[in-house]
């Protein structure tokens, strides 16, 4: 049990397996390994991002930290709050898809409005007028929560969600790729809206995305996971900018981004994500990594570089210095 | 982005929405299916036939007249007499109250009843889930008919046991529709949310799934409205269903059967109805199917 | 030198409930041999219905061609029976999707489709087909191709599908390849491997590629001419990195003002205001318009496409605004 000071959410060494493969006597005998300790505190204010590849274990993450996903091991330790309420009100969420994250039969004011419906006890006409509220806060016109979902655009929906997961007062939010359905022009409008509402509510986001640019916009801390742990994590300035792992390396090299002119001839990386059932023994990157040296068949720990006390690293190489 | 439909992006897609009903979409959209509108006109004409006209219809269907047995079709008694000298007109109209009561009956019972089961299992999952499938299993097993027949002749031959036994056996068609999308639903990043957000089974049964369960089930019992009419009547010709003098469809066809060769008319009218009405309940439960799922067409 | 495909002034409606969707109002696009050419826009742009239109995989009965013409290699694709379409399509032009599970028959080995594919437009023995398709595969990096031969779809990793399907699209040495938000479903160090081997065969092959994609960065890095599109009309064209350097257009402005990389962190983004215009109901004169900042009175009138004068080349540059028309003229 490490101590919590006020850090609304921390998670401590959390494994998360799912059986794959069971006997006939219902015993599973094989695993997939989705989150493999995994580490990480909320602080206060500061956004963190989670950065990684599909099958890294981040959607996993972003289920264990809303609570709904319990860890095979280790544990998820939530602040307690201080006006009394419960705990698991102070978390709200917000999904990638917002087509498929809001109720097609439900009104809109029925939508935003949930949390604090299901908590009981709020009559109806206080939760229409909570919804229009938040709905006028998150950019909607007061009339729109009569109105059901397939009424809106993919940005305005993206805005319902959002103002669901403001309607319990949360701390956190955690933002489960919230722009990725989106446009580019309706994404620029969302991250307003989200750092405005930040600003104002003192909300704390953790922002799960495999766009490196969205987090290097949003988030003061950044987590970068390779199957199921983290490689690599630090002020999202310093990791972003000066990659130390190998595979953040490797990731921020294959983004495309505007203004880098033509891509380089040179594949980088030909391999593929190794699978979850059965983990490499030693550094999970060993076999994809152009810097695999002696040393990589142990197991690799998260330790601050030498001469870098800002970050750390899951890499030896790295970790001895330049 | 376009999908394998053909559809393109920026085409309003058709919406499911049993709380928000397009009228006028509906419409345009029954025009595109035209096997619908043809199903939807024929359900209409056989109520009509079978509600309004028996008020004003100046023939009593149980009166006898032995001078006029076993009369062929005339302008008298449009659709002939039966041994006894009753008409058959009359009691095909009056006789189709029973028939396509009993068919609505049934799939409210079984359609109401398998989808509570149905969605309960599926929500809550676990061994119930597993006692319940397996029990609808054996169920299913056995074929519907037999097992109606067996059913209806344990309570006694009567109308009101026909059609519990009817409902009885096809609620398990209901539990796996209902459970099949509660399984679908409850994946729904919109129960994630409502899982964060400490929603209940059973809230998360009541307040998402049963809206959004409502109409694959209503397809499936319009389709079902004709079956149900059918096994009714089934059970009526063995005569476990309807008892004379009762006009009813399937027992007119039975009682009919012994004049099959000379008096077509006795068996044929009945007959027809049955398979008029049917066929409407069916074009129209498909055409349903299409207009509020249209990938399903597409699949097909 | 002919263009393998030409899409002149096309313009499709959608007959929906109650009016028909305008999906390409005058849409032109031209792409000569071996140009790798992008076509950037956001949803109901058009740029899909473009791509699809192209090899007339739409059905017949959905859309309502209201003018212009399609022109792929030579055949006049709106007019072609199904016997000239089935010669042009997989062949000489071949289409890539963005899910590449839908263009793999999910119940046969991925090595059986190649095979089927190849001869199908080859007179060739099924052991050269064979030999032919795991040469395309070793081509695409697969290390072992007999062995993804041997396999089926499901037993392969998303980006291994694509590439297979890549493969798939070069095997009868296309003219052109159509790739429709190829690398959309994919993560972006698989991305990057995909689209530098689609780039790459293309070179080898001397095939065109018409790139649809809404990611601003793909086409940065693997374009080298870009039609941008908004509201079913190319609002701006030209050679990419003076497209998307310099754009003419204000929207092509605002696309890429609004990208996270372009304020420092936590900075307001520049977004466009209001929303995509309802494709049933376009405004008159420039689509952009009611939500352009620099917007004029002129601008209720349909803006000509204007040449751009670009420093670096001899390839033209467009803008469908009347806003460079009117520097040009001061």
């Amino acid at each position: 049990m490490v101590p919590v000071p006020d850090h609304p959410l921390v998670a401590d060494d959390v494994a998360v397996r799912f059986p794959v493969k069971r006997d006939w006597h219902g015993r599973p005998t094989l695993f997939a390994h989705a989150l493999n300790g995994v580490s990480l505190t909320v602080e206060r204010g500061a956004n963190l991002g989670i950065v990684g590849e599909s099958g890294c274990g981040k959607s996993t993450l972003a289920q264990v930290l809303t609570g709904l996903v319990a860890p095979s091991s280790g544990q998820l330790i939530r602040g307690r709050p201080h006006d009394g309420t419960r705990a698991v009100d102070r978390i709200g969420i917000v999904f990638q898809d917002p087509h498929a994250s809001l109720d097609p039969r439900m009104r809109v004011w029925r939508i935003i409005t949930e949390p604090v419906f299901l908590r009981g006890g709020a009559l109806k006409s206080e939760l229409r007028a909570l919804a229009m509220e938040l709905a006028v806060k998150v950019g909607l016109r007061p009339e729109h929560v009569d109105r059901f979902p397939h009424e809106f655009s993919g940005g305005q929906r993206q805005r319902i969600a959002i103002a669901r997961a403001l309607s319990s007062s949360p701390d956190i939010v955690i933002l489960d790729e919230p722009t990725s359905a989106l446009d580019i022009s309706v994404q620029a409008q969302i991250l307003n809206l989200l750092l405005e509402l930040q600003r104002e509510r003192s909300l704390t986001y953790v922002v799960i995305s495999h766009n490196v640019a969205v987090i290097r916009h949003f988030c003061d801390t950044v987590a970068v996971m390779y199957l199921g742990q983290f490689v690599e994590c630090g002020p999202a300035a310093v990791v972003l900018s000066n990659p130390r792992h190998p595979y953040t390396r490797l990731l921020l090299d294959s983004v495309a981004e505007v203004g880098r002119g033509a891509a380089a001839e040179r594949i980088v990386d030909a391999s593929e994500l190794p699978s979850n059932r059965h983990l490499p023994s030693g550094c999970f990157f060993r076999d994809r990594c152009p810097d695999a040296a002696p040393g990589c068949e142990r197991p690799q720990h998260l330790v601050a570089p030498r001469g870098d006390a800002v970050r750390q690293v899951r890499c030896h190489v790295a970790a001895a210095g330049p | 982005m376009t999908g394998l439909s053909g559809v393109p992006e920026g085409v309003p897609q058709i919406r499911r929405g049993i709380g928000a009903i397009d009228w006028h979409r509906l419409t345009w959209q029954m025009r595109r299916s035209p096997l619908a509108v043809v199903g939807l006109v024929i359900i209409i004409l056989v109520l009509i036939a079978i509600v309004v006209v028996p008020a004003w219809l100046p023939i009593d269907p149980n009166r006898i007249n032995l001078r006029a047995r076993l009369a062929g079709p005339s302008w008298v008694h449009w659709f002939g007499t039966d041994e006894v000298g009753r008409d058959i007109l009359a009691r095909v109209l009056h006789g189709g109250r029973i028939s396509v009561g009993v068919g609505v009956f049934v799939v409210v019972v079984s359609a109401s009843l398998g989808t509570m089961i149905g969605g309960l299992s599926g929500i809550l999952g676990g061994w119930l889930d597993t006692l319940v499938m397996r029990l609808m299993d054996v169920v299913l097993a056995v074929p519907s008919l037999v097992l109606t027949m067996a059913l209806a002749a344990a309570l006694g031959p009567s109308l009101w046991n026909a059609m519990l036994a009817i409902a009885l056996v096809r609620i398990p068609v209901y539990v796996r529709l209902a459970r099949g999308q509660t399984l679908v639903i409850r994946e729904a990043d919109y129960v994630k949310a409502a899982r964060v957000f400490r929603a209940t089974p059973l809230q998360i049964l009541r307040w998402h799934v049963a809206p959004n369960i409502l109409s694959p089930i209503l397809v499936q019992a319009t389709l079902d409205l004709g079956a149900a009419m059918l096994m009714a009547a089934a059970l009526s010709f063995i005569g476990l269903g309807a008892q004379p003098p009762a006009a009813e469809w399937g027992a007119m066809i039975a009682a009919g059967r012994n004049y099959i060769l000379d008096q077509w008319w006795y068996s044929a009218f009945p007959g027809g109805a049955i398979l008029l009405t049917a066929v409407g309940f069916n074009l129209l439960g498909d055409g349903l199917r299409d207009i509020i799922d249209p990938r399903q067409k597409a699949r097909s | 030198m002919d263009p393998v495909l030409n899409i002149d002034r096309l313009t499709l409606e959608f007959p929906i409930y109650g009016g028909a969707v305008r999906a390409l109002d005058a849409v032109s696009i031209t792409v000569r041999p071996g140009e790798i050419v992008g076509v950037v826009g956001e949803s109901g742009c058009g740029k899909s219905v473009t791509a699809m239109t192209t090899l007339r995989l739409i059905p017949d009965d959905r859309y309502r061609v209201i003018g212009g013409s399609i022109t792929l290699l030579g055949v006049d694709m709106l007019s072609a029976g199904e016997k000239a379409l089935a010669t042009i399509r997989g062949a000489r032009a071949s289409m890539i999707f963005q899910e590449p599970l839908t263009a793999l028959n999910p119940t046969r080995r991925v090595g059986d489709q190649m095979v089927e594919v190849i001869r199908a437009h080859q007179r060739i023995s099924a052991a050269a087909a064979t030999a032919r398709a795991t040469r395309l595969l070793s081509e695409m990096r697969i290390a072992d191709a007999a062995e993804v031969l041997r396999r089926y779809p499901f037993e392969l990793s998303g980006g291994m599908r694509q590439r297979v399907v890549i493969a798939l699209a070069f095997a009868n040495d296309p003219a052109i390849v159509i790739a429709d938000e190829p690398t959309t479903a994919l993560d972006v160090t698989v991305q990057r491997q995909v689209l530098l081997l689609l780039r790459q065969r293309s070179r080898d092959v001397g095939a065109a590629v018409l790139l649809i994609t809404h990611d601003m960065g793909v086409v940065s890095e693997y374009t080298e001419r870009v039609y941008v599109m908004y509201a079913g009309r190319v609002v701006e064209s030209g050679p990419t990195a003076a497209v998307l350097g310099d754009p003419a257009h204000p929207y092509t402005r605002a696309l890429l003002a609004g990208l996270p990389g372009s304020v420092a962190p936590k900075a307001v983004l520049q977004s466009i205001p209001g929303r995509v215009p309802d494709l049933r109901r376009v405004p008159d004169g420039c689509a952009f318009a009611p939500r352009c900042g620099q917007a004029m009175a002129c601008c209720r009138q349909a803006p000509p496409l204007v040449a751009i004068p670009s420093p670096d080349g001899p390839v033209p540059r467009f803008a469908a605004c009347w806003l460079p028309a009117a520097e040009a003229a001061s």
